[in-house]
């Protein structure tokens, strides 16, 4: 019979089942090798210790925690709770759809302000009077030009630095001490810009109808009416005049006032 | 009203167990459920929660752990009874549910681990260090208390094993599966899995040399 070594051997007694016999070349290892023989017996203890681990037992309220959480599943299973689970359960396109909303707000708040800072840079053209700190070796371009930023070219005519985000020329001004010292030189100075007034941009429209009113010791309800036949009425309070109470909002189109009720 | 002379008179129809039926498969049990049968899904739950929740905490030696994840693993088989095949025993499904959440659970355990103090038994197969405390060396009077030492020690040491091995192991001493379930369910072959489970015993023994 051929004799087996001490790792066939190892091997055997651990791919052994329960109340399975070993081999006729273990078997005779092992009557020799007490090493061995102290390993088919520790598998054997070991294999009982494991086997009789039995089994654990669900707690009593297993089948109650289950349907609540069942129902509770049925009760959040609306469409978007589940596409929002798997956008959540799966990285990549959880991934997506954030990367989505990113650039989506991006181009949002892009497109709100398509002109960037352009109605900043609209300053009034102010006189070289008005402003007695600037002094400039250019007197007749220093009027139609609006003031230069910090760090800008002035020969660059502000867009440079300072171009409107849809504007091609992105490019940052180079070196702008440099061009500050040679434009120095040149007889141009720097501009303090923190005595000029804020500038105020005013969107009312010149050709909008104005109403005057005198201020009435009885509070005013001044009615009025859209081209659409909307109505908006609002009530003036004697002594304040910042705050308006708008005490009605019953703009109504026409379709909608003619649909009647349950249109919805 | 009547007095009672002899134990024949008792009804005892009255209290014995309704008559066996025949026992309905799971996949009919299953296709119940599908359709809207509550006590279907009960009946499967009263079959394979004990099972279910048991091999879980074998694998994460975590009771409340192993409950979430057995409620966990009926939560799943009752999303996905629509797309059920009978091509597998209903038992192979839903341990490889169980077994691919215990995985999940042990996998997030040892990200959460950061350090470990105590990790020195090496698995031998390239992976880390799992945690084991060495055995106190001192004798212990009680039979009882090292028998329930040796039992703890075996739930612990089987918890350090590595997933892969650990897996079949319980799936075979502890729950009784045969070789080709466990295969089916871990999706592995008959051989990868007998390889395993020799390893596993290997560093069992290993592990508990010092109880046996």
């Amino acid at each position: 019979m051929k004799t087996m070594d001490c790792r066939s051997v190892g091997q055997e007694i651990d791919a052994r089942e329960r109340n399975q016999g070993l081999s006729g070349g273990a078997t005779e290892h092992l009557a020799h090798c007490a090493g061995c023989r102290q390993i088919a017996e520790q598998g054997a203890t070991l294999h009982a210790l494991v086997t009789g681990l039995g089994t654990v037992s669900a707690p009593p309220d297993f089948d109650m925690r289950l349907r609540a959480r069942l129902a509770r599943e049925r009760r959040y299973s609306s469409p978007w709770v589940n596409f929002w689970r798997q956008a959540t359960t799966a990285p990549a396109v959880g991934l997506a759809f954030s990367l989505l909303v990113v650039v989506g707000l991006a181009v949002y708040l892009l497109g709100a302000d398509p002109g960037g800072s352009g109605k900043l840079a609209k300053a009034p053209a102010a006189p070289t009077s008005q402003s007695p700190n600037v002094t400039t070796g250019a007197p007749d371009t220093a009027k139609n030009n609006p003031p230069v930023g910090i760090g800008q070219d002035p020969a660059s005519d502000g867009k440079k630095a300072f171009s409107a985000p849809g504007s091609k020329d992105l490019t940052p001004p180079r070196q702008p001490r440099n061009e500050v010292v040679r434009n120095q030189k040149a007889g141009f100075t720097s501009r303090e810009f923190n005595s000029l007034p804020a500038v105020t941009v005013k969107d009312s429209d010149p050709s909008a109808p104005v109403v005057s009113l005198s201020a009435p010791m009885q509070p005013v309800v001044v009615s009025m009416r859209d081209d659409r036949g909307g109505t908006r009425t609002i009530s003036l309070p004697p002594v304040t005049f910042g705050s308006q109470k708008l005490i009605q909002n019953q703009y109504q189109p026409v379709s909608l006032a003619s649909a009647g009720k349950g249109a919805w | 009203m009547s007095t009672v002379t002899s134990l024949n008179e008792l009804d005892f129809a009255a209290v014995l167990p309704a008559p066996v039926v025949d026992r309905v498969s799971d996949h009919a049990l299953l296709a119940a459920a599908e359709a809207g049968d509550q006590d279907a899904f009960a009946e499967l739950v009263g079959r394979y929660r004990n099972q279910i929740t048991s091999y879980i905490y074998r694998m994460t030696n975590d009771y409340e752990g192993a409950v979430d994840l057995a409620q966990e693993t009926f939560v799943r088989v009752y999303r996905a009874a629509s797309r059920y095949q009978t091509t597998h025993a209903f038992s192979t499904y839903i341990y490889r549910i169980a077994t691919n959440l215990a995985i999940s659970e042990l996998r997030k355990r040892k990200r959460r681990r950061l350090v470990s103090m105590t990790g020195f038994f090496d698995t031998r197969d390239g992976q880390e260090p799992v945690e084991f405390n060495p055995p106190d060396s001192r004798p212990l009077q009680d039979v009882a208390l090292v028998d329930t030492e040796r039992r703890t020690a075996v739930k612990r040491a089987i918890s350090t094993l590595p997933e892969k091995y650990r897996a079949p192991l319980v799936l075979r001493d502890v729950e009784g599966k045969s070789y080709d379930e466990i295969a089916s369910i871990l999706r592995t072959s008959e051989g990868t899995v007998k390889s395993r489970i020799s390893r596993a015993r290997g560093f069992l023994r290993d592990k508990m040399r010092d109880y046996l």
